[in-house]
């Protein structure tokens, strides 16, 4: 594969997860595979739908029971395969070993108890550190976290903190047990635009200071550039392309990539209408047998609707395009 | 605390002052809340201090007193067998009270759990709250009486037949508020980080649930005193010369005109107290409620 010396810390292999619906049942994780290599930040990004969110949940075994299911696929961390371990199992490396921090920081603090008493809590459970020392142990993280005082802020209930203030909790929360892999699904799309900035610079901080590996889920591709080492794209359920950033932005090869990026807006070019992929995210219930983005896509040729191209991989790169190699011609135009 | 917010120092900014009890603070502004503890306060303080409040044995008869109307002598007046009105009203309050209590507590504790197993274990759902239905199809005082028909009259069997009444509406109440709340981003994150099943519904779930069931278990403790006082007004509750209100009311009906302080008396301790209760629980949850919708 890649020229890694490293063996990857977390590695997912053909991860499917099914949701059922009364009316239908599709993949929402559609064999998914990747590895995460330690101290590494891996960007998943793609529309909203897109099952970014449903993969992060997975590994972890969190996915709603109905109406989720994991049907296929490993997840090997530690020697283990997560997806075929107990319940029991499962809960002692969620929060110690790998923690997740979740979208909406208004409302994943429980509102009848303190900060204090919520970052003590993961640290008793996990560590068992007694009360005083768990105590001591939460002023130090939310003062890491940039909290000021925060010896008399342990004291608040979630409700006195903004927003920003109370993801840096659930940031010190998620940090309590040292963990080795950090999910975060979309930690700052609630957030104003000037506190993403400042939550985003803490996590880059923090992850730089303990070496842990992120998987950072956004459909924000600004933050994957400032942030990520890796991208993964995901569409309709599917990786569909994979690389570095720099290469992933500088010569994107799966037309959707192509699209997403042309719809950023250029501060150097002239000023003109920001352009858009036309058409929305597919019905998942109702996929035909090709290309899922064959509808949407301004290169699509018979051949691409008649079957779904696999994740071909060259070297670090790997997309699933049959017409990869023109779109990823410099000057050809996703209409 | 006036002055105290003048003198506020700066640093205070970044950490608010602490205001210590908002809930209780909010109570005491609510003014029916006030009166319904007023009311409720009496009657408590009647069953607390019964030994001490009362002079007469309230079963001593005394034939050559019997129908003395209240007055100087005889606060409440006396009954058809001259036993203190006053001494029978307070006793059956500390007795109403404490079956009321007895119906509270057994119906917090089986309420909870079974609409905390129903809410969170979806499987279970079903089963329990089929069967939660089935008790609920009965009119209440018909079951109960139905109940305590089967186990005997006597108090601790009416305190089980109103418990089993009562609790399929408390396991409801409890049921609808953990659906809410499980769905919530902080019980997903609490799974996130390794919390299990029992500590997510004792810890993360149960104490979100408090609010509606403190309201509800006020107007249980209201209705079972009242209902209580049915099943010993039948004949079904604490034997005889044990007064009730109920069996107060019962003995006294049928002197109704010559006497009617026998009757109306207990029938206005009987209001007294589920008013009161009433207007604690309207106030609990006036001031409860909002708390739930708006974090601020």
């Amino acid at each position: 594969m890649s020229a890694r010396e490293r063996d990857p810390i977390l590695s997912v292999r053909g991860l499917t997860t099914e949701l059922r619906t009364e009316s239908s049942r599709f993949h929402a994780v559609d064999a998914v595979s990747f590895d995460l290599f330690p101290g590494e930040v891996l960007g998943i990004v793609g529309e909203s739908g897109c099952g970014k969110s449903m993969t992060a949940l997975s590994i972890l075994g969190l996915v709603p029971r109905p109406p989720g299911r994991i049907v296929a696929g490993e997840v090997w961390f530690e020697g283990r395969d997560l997806v075929r371990a107990s319940e029991r199992e499962l809960q002692r490396v969620r929060g110690a070993k790998i923690a997740m921090i979740f979208q909406e920081p208004m409302s994943s603090l429980n509102p009848v108890f303190t900060i204090g008493e919520q970052i003590a809590e993961t640290l008793r459970h996990h560590e068992r550190l007694g009360r005083r020392a768990a105590r001591e142990r939460a002023v130090e993280l939310l003062a890491k976290v940039g909290i000021p005082s925060p010896a008399e802020r342990l004291d608040s209930y979630p409700h006195e903190l903004s927003g920003g203030m109370r993801q840096r909790v659930m940031i010190a929360i998620a940090l309590a047990c040292n963990p080795k892999v950090l999910l975060a699904d979309e930690p700052t799309t609630a957030l104003d635009v000037t506190i993403q900035a400042q939550i985003l610079d803490l996590l880059q901080r923090l992850q730089a200071e303990l070496g842990m590996a992120v998987v950072i889920i956004t459909h924000d591709l600004g933050i994957v550039a400032e942030f990520a080492h890796r991208v993964l794209v995901m569409y309709a359920g599917r990786v569909i392309e994979e690389g570095a950033v720099e290469a992933i932005f500088e010569s994107p090869a799966h037309p959707y990539t192509r699209g997403l990026l042309a719809s950023l807006p250029d501060l150097e070019g002239e000023i003109g209408r920001l352009s858009a992929i036309p058409g929305s995210v597919p019905q998942m219930g109702a996929l035909g047998p090709g290309c899922r983005f064959a509808p949407r896509c301004g290169l699509v040729e018979p051949a691409c609707l008649a079957a779904d191209p696999p994740l071909a991989r060259t070297g670090a790169r790997a997309v699933a395009c049959r017409r990869a190699a023109l779109a990823a011609a410099p000057r050809e135009r996703v209409a | 605390m006036a002055s105290e917010a003048l003198a506020t120092p700066l640093e205070a900014v970044a950490v608010p002052p602490k205001r210590r009890f908002p809930t209780l603070r909010r109570l005491l502004r609510h003014k029916l809340f006030l009166v319904g503890a007023l009311l409720f306060g009496i009657v408590l303080t009647a069953a607390l201090f019964a030994d001490l409040l009362i002079q007469v044995d309230p079963n001593r008869i005394s034939i050559r007193n019997k129908f003395r109307p209240p007055g100087s002598e005889w606060i409440f007046g006396t009954d058809n067998f001259g036993r203190s009105q006053w001494s029978r009203v307070v006793k059956g309050a500390q007795l109403s009270l404490a079956i009321g209590f007895g119906v509270v507590v057994l119906n917090a504790v089986f309420g909870t759990l079974l609409g905390a197993l129903a809410g969170y274990f979806r499987t279970l759902d079903n089963v329990l709250m089929r069967i939660m239905d089935a008790f609920m199809a009965f009119p209440v005082i018909l079951l109960a009486i139905g109940i305590t028909a089967a186990l005997g009259p006597g108090s601790i069997n009416a305190v089980i037949a109103l418990a089993a009444v009562y609790t399929p509406r408390t396991a409801r109440i409890v049921r609808a508020s953990v659906l809410v709340v499980r769905e919530q981003a902080y019980i997903e994150a609490a799974r996130a980080m390794g919390a299990s099943h029992a500590r997510i519904l004792l810890r993360h779930v149960l104490p979100n649930c408090m609010a509606p069931l403190i309201v509800q278990l006020t107007f249980i403790f209201a209705y079972s005193v009242l209902s209580e006082a049915v099943l010993s007004f039948l004949g079904l509750g604490a034997e005889p010369p044990t007064p009730t209100w109920g069996n107060i009311i019962a003995e006294g009906r049928l002197y109704i005109r010559e006497a009617p302080w026998i009757t109306l008396i207990p029938g206005l301790a009987l209001a007294m107290t589920v008013l009161g209760l009433n207007l604690l629980g309207d106030g609990l949850r006036d001031v409860l409620d909002p708390r739930l919708k708006v974090q601020q």
